[in-house]
């Protein structure tokens, strides 16, 4: 008799929230942080030039070296800024250490309004280095 | 009824704190985190290739270059034009003040042409053949924009071949076209 009153209040029926607030706050934690990651490697003051039939990036390589070329010439690599030589002297780095360097992906993020002499140096950095998987990147509508 | 007064104003003591609309409010933030991670536009890559510095692996394909040349307007203009460009607000499309600067395209050694042209002579070569290697030099004086705009047109005309880029030295084209004939 008194288990069937008990059932009858539906005290047991209520979904766990406090559990699933654990869950959600984990959940906004995760995307901050992986939002914040994503950003480093972009320079946000850079403005891409149209490209609208580029290819879209469906998978990135993790070991993607992204250059980025701001309008004034100057250069950052993973947010730091970096001169020619120090560049060149990163991808002589990279070649030497790591395994199969002639398969790193290299992407160039140029300002659309830089002129292309800067990013000729650019190109010549990596071309000295002999990496020659390179990208450049666009934006499509 | 005075025993009724007294239940209504003190009600029996409820601790819990409001946990739905609780979730209400994370659920939004959660979703407004999910659609602003997203850029509006999206990012998109053009493969290139840089020469090598002997040019020996690619001598044999056929070599199209493509030369790509600011014209003596623009070059002298530049400044003028840079100034209007920085003038501008993030909203404005540049190419309302770039189609003053009048960029000329010169195809295997021809003269400068309009990129009208320039893209019906791709269509060309890519109809012969589309695996042919593409040459585009740059003058240092044009955006990396024009740049772009031919490699665009490349991938737009199907040309999956390998394209390089490199750099040449600035001359100055033929007089360039009435206005106009865009």
């Amino acid at each position: 008799m008194a288990k069937k009153t008990r059932l009858m209040t539906g005290e047991a029926a209520s979904v766990p929230i406090s559990s699933m607030i654990d869950i959600v706050f984990l959940l906004i934690i995760f995307f901050i942080v992986t939002a914040t990651l994503d950003k480093d490697m972009q320079d946000e003051s850079v403005l891409l030039a149209d490209a609208p039939n580029g290819r879209p990036v469906v998978k990135q390589d993790p070991r993607t070296i992204t250059i980025n070329l701001r309008m004034d010439g100057s250069m950052t690599v993973g947010g730091r800024a970096m001169t020619g030589a120090q560049l060149t002297a990163l991808l002589e780095d990279v070649k030497r250490t790591s395994p199969d360097p002639l398969s790193i992906p290299i992407v160039i993020r140029g300002d659309r309004q830089v002129q292309y002499y800067y990013g000729a140096k650019v190109l010549d950095a990596i071309k000295k280095t002999g990496l020659y998987k390179v990208s450049l990147a666009g934006l499509q509508e | 009824m005075a025993r009724k007064e007294t239940t209504k104003l003190n009600p029996p003591p409820d601790a819990s704190f409001p946990l739905s609309s609780m979730i209400d409010v994370v659920f939004l933030l959660l979703i407004f985190f999910l659609v602003t991670q997203k850029p509006v536009t999206e990012e998109v890559m053009i493969n290139v290739e840089l020469p090598a510095p002997d040019m020996s692996t690619v001598a044999a394909d056929p070599l199209i270059p493509i030369t790509i040349d600011v014209d003596k307007y623009s070059r002298d203009n530049i400044d003028e034009i840079d100034a209007r460009l920085a003038a501008l607000s993030d909203r404005d499309d540049p190419n309302e003040v770039l189609k003053d600067e009048r960029l000329y395209y010169s195809f295997n050694g021809s003269a400068p042409m309009e990129v009208s042209r320039l893209r019906e002579r791709l269509a060309a070569v890519a109809a012969a053949d589309a695996n042919s290697t593409i040459i585009i030099k740059c003058d240092p004086n044009v955006k990396y924009r024009k740049l772009i705009r031919v490699l665009d047109l490349c991938s737009e005309l199907g040309l999956n071949s390998r394209q390089l880029v490199d750099k040449v030295k600035p001359f100055i084209p033929d007089p360039p076209p009435r206005r106009g004939q865009r």
